[in-house]
């Protein structure tokens, strides 16, 4: 690669970290990392499960790298993967953990969080909790598109990329989504 | 919180609306639906209120980052490492061993095929054996049988052969 790899674009970089150029699948991680971790974090609530999920996803792009066909773009590719992953954790978090939550979203308790810090605390407030509780009632493809629609700002066209779905789907998942988390919030106030 | 109800026609494209994903006819049909309809203002209102409450807030330190980006690094050299294990064991395997392995295999299996065959193998079973030994026995018995058969048919034909001169 003749320019720095901070300055190519995404398919340049997929293309060199193809061809075998680690570096250039690590300026890819440091380009993404953070949005991987937010949606990683919309899905789990918790930091270290956030960053497990997130980073899985980047190993798993890297492990399947050379299949990547570029027909979409590494950000649609990638977050497919991210948001498997994510939905893939919340079946086995939902099988473990489903009534204990609907008895604490019942009780007002909020998500349970195992171990926030206490400026994680301060920050989220009750609201916050209140709503995280009402986003984990949510089903798990209604909970993903709105998650990527309303914090990553996806496009409808770009989700129905990601989940592999009609746009007419997702604009029936977002519309739902809403309304349930609209209906959940004044339940709870 | 009281609720407000839109219009149910119009309620998934005002979610739309709200994130400016409608197509620009549904904007024009929402916005003019919007200028007669008090429900569906006050539901869009909530919308607005709420959807950016919802955004969950976590902003990890600079040190978060640096480990996130360390460990990463880690990760993919111990998946690069094993996957160049594995690589060197299949690039071992792949250019001459294993088909020297399998054309050995299959010489082997012949030549044993063709050596191993005794040209004519004696019976094993005892039964059989004792009747091989035995053939030629066997045969005058077979002989015997034949005898007695010609002799039960002889007599009757005999005196079919008598009556037809008589008849005649």
């Amino acid at each position: 690669m003749s320019s720095r790899p901070e300055e190519l674009g995404d398919d340049a970089l997929v293309v060199a970290a193809q061809q075998g150029e680690r570096q250039a699948f690590e300026t890819l991680i440091e380009r993404y990392k953070e949005k991987a971790y937010r949606i990683a974090f919309d899905f789990t609530r918790d930091r270290e499960e956030a960053r497990d999920l997130s980073q899985e996803a980047f190993l798993q792009a890297f492990s399947h790298l050379k299949g990547f066909d570029r027909r979409s773009s590494f950000y649609t590719w990638f977050y497919r993967i991210l948001v498997n992953l994510c939905l893939d954790y919340r079946r086995r978090k939902a099988k473990v953990s489903w009534e204990s939550l609907e008895e604490r979203v019942e009780k007002g308790d909020g998500f349970p969080n195992p171990g926030p810090s206490p400026v994680d605390e301060a920050i989220r407030g009750q609201i916050s909790e209140r709503i995280s509780a009402a986003l984990a009632t949510l089903p798990p493809k209604q909970r993903a598109v709105f998650l990527l629609k309303n914090h990553q700002g996806l496009s409808i066209s770009e989700i129905a990329g990601v989940m592999k779905s009609a746009e007419g789907t997702i604009k029936v998942h977002l519309h739902r989504a809403v309304i349930a988390l609209k209906q959940r919030l004044a339940e709870m106030a | 919180m009281a609720q407000k109800y839109a219009c149910k026609d119009f309620e998934q494209d005002l979610v739309l609306y709200h994130y400016g994903d409608c197509v620009p006819a549904d904007k024009q049909r929402v916005e003019s639906h919007l200028e007669g309809c008090d429900a569906c203002r006050g539901f869009l209102q909530e919308l607005k209120a709420f959807l950016p409450s919802t955004l969950a807030v976590d902003e990890p330190p600079p040190a978060f980052w640096q480990d996130y980006s360390r460990e990463m690094r880690i990760k993919l050299s111990d998946y690069e490492e094993n996957r160049s294990w594995w690589r060197s064991v299949a690039a071992y395997l792949r250019p001459w061993p294993v088909p020297a392995l399998a054309a050995g295999a299959i010489i082997a299996i012949s030549l044993t095929m063709t050596f191993n065959k005794s040209p004519e193998a004696p019976p094993r079973d005892p039964e059989y054996a004792y009747m091989a030994s035995n053939a030629d026995f066997f045969k005058s018995m077979d002989l015997l049988d034949s005898i007695g058969l010609l002799e039960s048919v002889e007599p009757q034909e005999t005196q079919k052969g008598e009556a037809s001169p008589q008849n005649l």
